[in-house]
């Protein structure tokens, strides 16, 4: 199934998560060749499996497509850990694995027999990579929170709107979708390590302790100059203009946006030319980033009287033209017929055999010798049992048969499906 | 070779601007060699503000700390015959180069990735861009707020009656470096095991599209677009916002906090409604949020199979139902104002009521979790006569830990130790190449 020379190739993982972040860690490492097997059970499924859009309408844990997109080249087994000879299953695993992703509240695999002591003490170079909210030690530890409270807790919310408005949210779980990449990071640092001297590790992520990173220059700022970075809306201290105007409505959508940003001498005097006021570049009022700053209100008025009259994706082609940085503020429906996007193969449609066919997103990167490889859609849950059992672990299907009857292999929910959001 | 860094064996050509600096800086956290080829005079990304003490210079740029970390500086002038030259004989040494010119512009210059690899054929180029190397928007340009609006992230962003607000603190810029990062090291893995090295493509407009994961899937298979509603997760039509009682903003005595429901699928259900409600009552706070119907209702609201089965047989009573919402919220909320955000958080969250404080930069550095952890460290400035505090890794590896080991360089701090004492060059050439303005 898997394409030969992809980077990596050869590694193994074990994942072990939930919800957002530990499923896209390993999906990342999954598309660049590494083989992932991920535990699962029909008694205690992922709630991205609950979550909405399900195909039809209708929930089942094999139909939600947001959940799908988080396992694209992952095996999917079904095993009860709460069953005797389940956690036995896992550290087979274990023995198999170079890296064992624990996803979980923290502690929680501990009952398992699965977290870091007892894995490294049957495979002491294991890079054991725990990730939660708030890391693994500390009075708040154990705090069972979501992308949605953890984006308050970094300050993203403080800090984005308007001034003499409410805080805002980014998007719904932001900061579930950036703490991934900071452990894919760490990881291949780990394996760069195991690499060279043999021996494994551990990692431990708080996700808020990576969110936080983006806003460094902000803690500097408060840290140093006792400064409280607040809300600024659209606005840049050391640009002018620098926000989104309002367009002319197009057919499809009553909203037209476009972004514009202009930091230099150079940029302002493209930008006047464009829109026709070569008069401004001389005009004191708004010649430097000073003065622009000082007047910016009404700048910002004289540039929407212009904008309004066009349509966004004409205003965005004439500064590009005249080097000015301004684009679209794209909706999804924007973003999956935008001609770059569509260029750069960043949708990928997939036939899932329940969902049918639809999108998974690729990587914002490309790699030259070792493309990423998005061909297996999400697995329905246990889908890969046969694989997995027979092809890694060895199972005959005596054993197979005998670990189905004694319900350690799971195949169906005790209680019907019910969607956690709809 | 370092064995006690993650990356430690690794030398990185850093040709980085703002969108990839946040790149090197990762890969020199954990241990990498980068260093940073600044033009002489030093980089442009030294003016980016704050600066320490508000002293705008070229040495005390608050931005330029932050992003250099570990780092070692020379100057080249890539413009001149001689600066190539002594760029091709360091690019020997190195087993990545990071860049994020314009499409095209090294090629230009004669230091394409083909012309590189002759000279290093195991090397590694990561190119970072805003919309990519090819393709119809190639040679666009962005700042931070066109990438996260191209992207598809500004569009979320906001209350309606606003205009669609950026997401604070370059999140574009920021994206871009993190999925730069992530590439390079898949390459240099790739290369560990084959000596085979490759070119890399980024794009900041899809690194922030891989920011909206949720949002995506429900224009591809229903086709309904999320709405702008900065206040609540936003539901993509033609769903209602998320109608579990809690679930929004709210202001309090002395700041904000954000709740997740508080009977609903995320919580302690009905047991944590009873203790909230106990607690308002107790101040005779509840209103008539004690009666029975409320308690009903919430847990009504809070539960998504049921409102969806509604939803689909009564649309009218469904609609009435979650209009209910308000009405509980707004007594919940005027609650909350007579407390303090620590008051309320430390209270509920032990109820399993999801909440928490929205923090400003300051609540983020006095927070108790962040401080047990030891987060913050201090980093010397000797030049400065200061100590900075700053904000600590984004993980913790056990046997190789990323940290800050050196405050971000001078311009040209290693020009002696790389060019004399690493390429070998004499003071004579070095203090010629100076007078031309090459170093």
């Amino acid at each position: 199934m898997k394409k030969a020379n992809q980077a990596l190739n050869g590694i193994k993982v074990v994942e072990l998560a939930y919800a957002g972040v530990g499923p896209q860690i390993t999906r990342e490492l999954a598309e660049h060749g590494a083989t992932v097997v991920r535990i699962e059970s029909h008694r205690a499924p992922d709630p991205l499996r609950m979550m909405s859009p399900f195909k039809n309408f209708e929930s089942g844990l094999n139909r939600s497509a947001f959940g799908a997109c988080y396992n694209t080249q992952k095996y999917s087994i079904s095993i009860d850990l709460n069953m005797t000879k389940g956690p036995a299953i896992a550290k087979q695993l274990v023995l198999w694995a170079d890296v064992f992703l624990d996803g979980m509240t923290p502690g929680t695999t501990t009952k398992w027999g699965l977290d870091h002591e007892s894995i490294s003490a049957i495979k002491p170079d294991i890079i054991y990579a725990g990730t939660s909210q708030l890391g693994r030690t500390g009075p708040d530890s154990a705090f069972s929170g979501w992308g949605y409270l953890l984006m308050a807790m970094s300050g993203f919310t403080n800090i984005t709107g308007r001034p003499e408005r409410t805080p805002l949210n980014v998007v719904a779980s932001y900061t579930d979708y950036i703490a991934p990449w900071y452990m894919v990071i760490a990881l291949l640092g780990a394996l760069d390590y195991r690499n060279r001297t043999g021996r494994g590790m551990v990692i431990n992520q708080s996700q808020l302790e990576s969110s936080l990173q983006f806003l460094s220059p902000a803690l500097l700022d408060y840290n140093v100059n006792g400064r409280v970075m607040s809300r600024n809306a659209n606005r840049h201290p050391y640009a002018a203009p620098h926000g989104v105007f309002p367009c002319r409505s197009s057919e499809t959508s009553t909203e037209q946006w476009v972004a514009i940003a202009v930091f230099s001498d150079e940029e302002w005097q493209a930008f006047c030319r464009v829109i026709d006021k070569p008069g401004w570049i001389e005009d004191p009022k708004f010649a430097g980033v000073l003065g622009r700053k000082e007047n910016e209100e009404e700048l910002e008025e004289l540039i929407a009287k212009w904008t309004e009259e066009l349509p966004a994706e004409q205003i965005m082609s004439m500064m590009q033209n005249a080097g000015v940085a301004a684009g679209m503020v794209q909706s999804p429906e924007d973003l999956f017929n935008d001609p770059q996007v569509k260029h750069r193969n960043h949708f990928r449609p997939l036939e899932h055999q329940v969902i049918g066919r639809h999108s998974y997103n690729a990587p914002a990167y490309k790699l030259s010798k070792t493309p990423c490889d998005i061909s297996k859609p999400g697995p329905c849950l246990g889908e890969d049992n046969e694989f997995v059992f027979k092809e890694i672990l060895n199972m005959t299907d005596d054993d197979i048969e005998e670990f189905l009857v004694a319900g350690v292999i799971t195949t169906e929910m005790d209680a019907p499906t019910a969607p956690s959001v709809f | 070779m370092d064995s006690e860094k993650a990356l430690g064996d690794i030398r990185i050509l850093d040709l980085a601007g703002p969108m990839g600096l946040y790149c090197t800086k990762l890969l020199a956290d954990l241990g990498a060699d980068v260093i940073k080829i600044e033009k002489p005079g030093g980089d442009p990304s030294r003016w980016m503000g704050p600066f320490f003490h508000d002293d705008p210079h070229p040495e005390k740029s608050l931005y330029w700390f932050n992003l250099n970390t570990n780092k070692r500086s020379i100057t080249l002038n890539l413009e001149t015959v001689d600066g190539r030259k002594i760029f091709k004989k360091l690019l020997k040494t190195a087993d990545l180069l990071i860049e994020t010119f314009p499409p095209g512009y090294l090629e230009k210059k004669g230091l394409g990735y083909s012309m590189m690899k002759e000279i290093n054929p195991g090397l590694i180029m990561t190119s970072i861009t805003p919309f990519g190397q090819t393709g119809p928007y190639k040679n666009y340009r962005a700042y931070d707020i066109v990438g996260v609006a191209m992207g598809g992230l500004m569009f979320f962003g906001g209350s309606p009656e606003d205009p669609p607000n950026q997401p604070g603190a370059s999140q574009g810029y920021h994206a871009a470096g993190l999925s730069a990062s992530e590439a390079s090291l898949i390459a240099l893995h790739h290369k560990d095991m084959t000596g085979e090295g490759q070119y890399i493509d980024v794009s900041m407009q899809e690194s922030v599209a891989n920011c909206l994961m949720w949002t995506m899937p429900f224009y591809d298979l229903r086709k309904a677009i999320t709405t702008r509603d900065g206040r609540c997760v936003t539901s993509p039509r033609p769903f209602p916002r998320i109608s579990m009682a809690w679930y929004d903003l709210f202001p309090c005595k002395d700041g904000w906090v954000v709740g997740h429901g508080v009977a609903g699928a995320f919580s302690g259900g009905l047991e944590a409604w009873d203790k909230l409600i106990d607690w308002m009552d107790s101040e005779d706070m509840a209103g008539d949020l004690v009666e029975d119907e409320w308690r009903v209702l919430a847990e009504q609201l809070g539960d998504a199979a049921y409102l969806h089965t509604l939803m689909v047989s009564d649309p009218e009573g469904f609609t009435n139902m979650v209009a209910k919402k308000d009405h509980i919220d707004r007594i919940i909320g005027n609650f909350l104002m007579t407390k303090t955000k620590l008051e309320i958080y430390d209270t509920v969250q032990p109820w399993r009521i999801p909440t928490t404080v929205i923090q400003t930069i300051k609540d983020v550095v006095k927070d108790p979790q962040l401080e047990a952890r030891q987060f913050f460290v201090e980093v010397e400035h000797p030049e400065l006569n200061a100590t900075v505090t700053y904000p600590g890794m984004p993980y913790r590896l056990s046997e190789t830990p990323a940290k800050i080991r050196r405050r971000a360089p001078l311009i040209g701090e290693h020009n002696q130790e790389i060019y004399e004492s690493e390429l070998g060059l004499s003071p004579t050439e070095l203090a010629g190449f100076k007078a031309g303005g090459v170093i």
